[in-house]
């Protein structure tokens, strides 16, 4: 049995005193992909934002590593070894690639940072290629894979993505979530939402599915897609 | 004085002149970029860094040097008690709250002065006045001083700003405040810094031009109207573009003021503005993303 890394207990959070999520209670499992799914304002990004403390829980308890970290700010929860990559391109547009890499290490002050972006482009030659480049002249699958880059700097414990996915083409998504693959071999757990469900289903260990802000169902990724039900109201049949 | 001697110095007061406005509307373009704050108190920070020379000339005897030195650390540290007070709690709210902090900022400190030096402009005295001869033709020293320290702070500025981790990180937030969240780049520690900082540079601006003209309580007021013009020519957020549109207003007003007429010099930044959000709305630099 994997150990769990992370539990969300009781949780209740929204934003300006309204509660979008209410009372959602799971577990993450060291090294597994989990995937919340869930249609539009079903408090998906409500629930990670809350994880990484940018909105405060007004009920229940996360506790990662054995240890409580709800209400900490997010430069506290990034240092417990939790990254989180917004909606969006995470990256800082009029920079460079090598530049926006540095930007990633922002935090550290150790030697070994050189070391570990020569260890980067290694492991992602696209970027290599387009070191001196900007950011903002990247593909949006380039782009989203620079700020998996940028995060994995950190060595986080747990990656929790926010739509990876949203507005690439077929190609860069397939491209991101091979990326995906490769980090959580590496061993970083992954927390991940996505609109693209059938594809993140395939991909995850465990999937809870939310609606209206509350757990509806959780199992694994296969289950998920085998449960007729629940394939007609999120995947489309 | 031959035409060309006429022209130089109108030339040199222009460059001194955007020196001046660049390093005033390079701190509001760098704190609206970080902060999202249009900093309508900023001209006031200029007038304190001309009044804490004057008090560390003429009540201190300090020399000039030092006297500019004062005034730049006492307006940061003014800055870091203002930004504690009155911006940091109203970071996150709506356009008017900020709109009014800053003004209550502004006429807060135009009238602490007013009431401690009276509207009787004052004149600073270095000990440095005089002046010099380069080929054929004069300059006072004190403009000279003040053109040449503008510069460097303006280059100072640019290279803090382009090359070291902090600087970086001040153009991180203002790029993608999202993405800082990532990295783990503290935005209230980054707000903090910018703000000091944009008012350091204001402060500084008004040391060097205590000496040049007279000071007095209001003389903020003018000057921040301008650095507005500046910003808005630039592009809001792009310290590039307000480098740029300094230069063009300073030498606009000085060549406009010499050969055309003085009343018309004060009108020409407000006409640049208009020709600018006519052709290219967003400014000379400004963009969808913003841009340090």
């Amino acid at each position: 049995m994997r150990k769990t890394l992370l539990k969300v207990e009781a949780l209740s959070s929204g934003y300006g005193g309204v509660d979008i999520l209410k009372d959602v209670s799971f577990e993450v499992k060291e090294s597994e992909i989990a995937c919340i799914i869930g249609p539009n304002g079903a408090g998906k990004s409500t629930l990670i934002k809350t994880v990484y403390g940018l909105l405060k829980p007004s009920a229940g308890k996360i506790i990662f590593k054995d240890e409580e970290i709800s209400g900490l700010n997010p430069l506290h929860v990034l240092k417990k070894g939790i990254s989180y990559l917004p909606q969006g391109r995470a990256v800082f547009p009029l920079m460079t690639v090598q530049e926006n890499l540095e930007m990633g290490a922002f935090s550290r002050r150790d030697a070994k940072v050189r070391e570990d972006l020569a260890k980067i482009y290694e492991k992602f030659p696209i970027l290599k290629e387009r070191r001196n480049q900007l950011a903002g002249n990247l593909s949006g699958g380039e782009q989203q894979i620079l700020a998996i880059a940028m995060a994995l700097l950190l060595y986080p414990t747990l990656m929790m993505l926010d739509e990876p996915s949203l507005g690439l083409s077929p190609q860069s998504m397939s491209m991101i979530f091979e990326t995906i693959k490769a980090v959580n071999k590496e061993g970083i757990t992954l927390l991940m939402v996505e609109q693209n469900a059938k594809k993140a289903l395939q991909l995850a260990d465990h999937a809870i599915v939310l609606e209206l802000g509350r757990k509806r169902f959780e199992g694994s990724g296969q289950e998920v897609l085998a449960n007729p039900e629940l394939r007609k109201l999120y995947l489309g049949g | 004085m031959s035409a060309e001697t006429i022209f130089i110095q109108h030339l040199v007061n222009g460059l001194l002149l955007s020196g001046i406005y660049g390093l005033v509307a390079v701190g509001l373009t760098l704190i609206y970029g970080v902060l999202e704050i249009v900093n309508f108190a900023h001209g006031e920070f200029y007038m304190l860094g001309a009044y804490f020379t004057f008090i560390a000339s003429a009540w201190l005897g300090l020399p000039y040097y030092l006297s500019i030195i004062l005034a730049v650390v006492s307006s940061a540290l003014i800055a870091l008690l203002v930004e504690r007070g009155a911006i940091r709690p109203i970071v996150e709210r709506p356009f008017e709250s900020k709109v009014l902090s800053t003004f209550a900022i502004s006429m807060i400190l135009a009238n602490v002065v007013l009431l401690l030096f009276t509207a009787t402009p004052q004149t600073v005295r270095t000990g440095i006045a005089g002046t010099l001869e380069f080929a054929g033709v004069f300059f006072s020293v004190e403009r000279v001083v003040a053109l040449l320290t503008g510069y460097l702070a303006f280059l100072a500025l640019h290279f803090f700003l382009q090359k070291t981790r902090l600087g970086k990180a001040i153009r991180a937030v203002a790029q993608n405040r999202e993405a800082c969240y990532v990295v783990g780049i503290d935005l209230n520690k980054m707000a903090r810094l910018t703000f000091t900082l944009g008012i350091g540079l204001a402060g500084l601006a008004g040391a060097l031009i205590a000496p040049i003209f007279s000071i007095e309580p209001s003389m903020g007021q003018a000057v921040v109207l301008k650095a507005f013009a500046i910003v808005i020519v630039g592009g809001f957020g792009s310290v590039k573009g307000a480098a740029l549109a300094a230069l063009l207003v300073g030498l606009g007003e000085s060549l406009v003021g010499g050969y055309v007429s003085a009343t018309l010099k004060d009108g020409l930044s407000f006409l640049i503005i208009m020709l600018v959000l006519i052709i290219r709305p967003q400014g000379i630099f400004g963009r969808t993303t913003r841009v340090l």
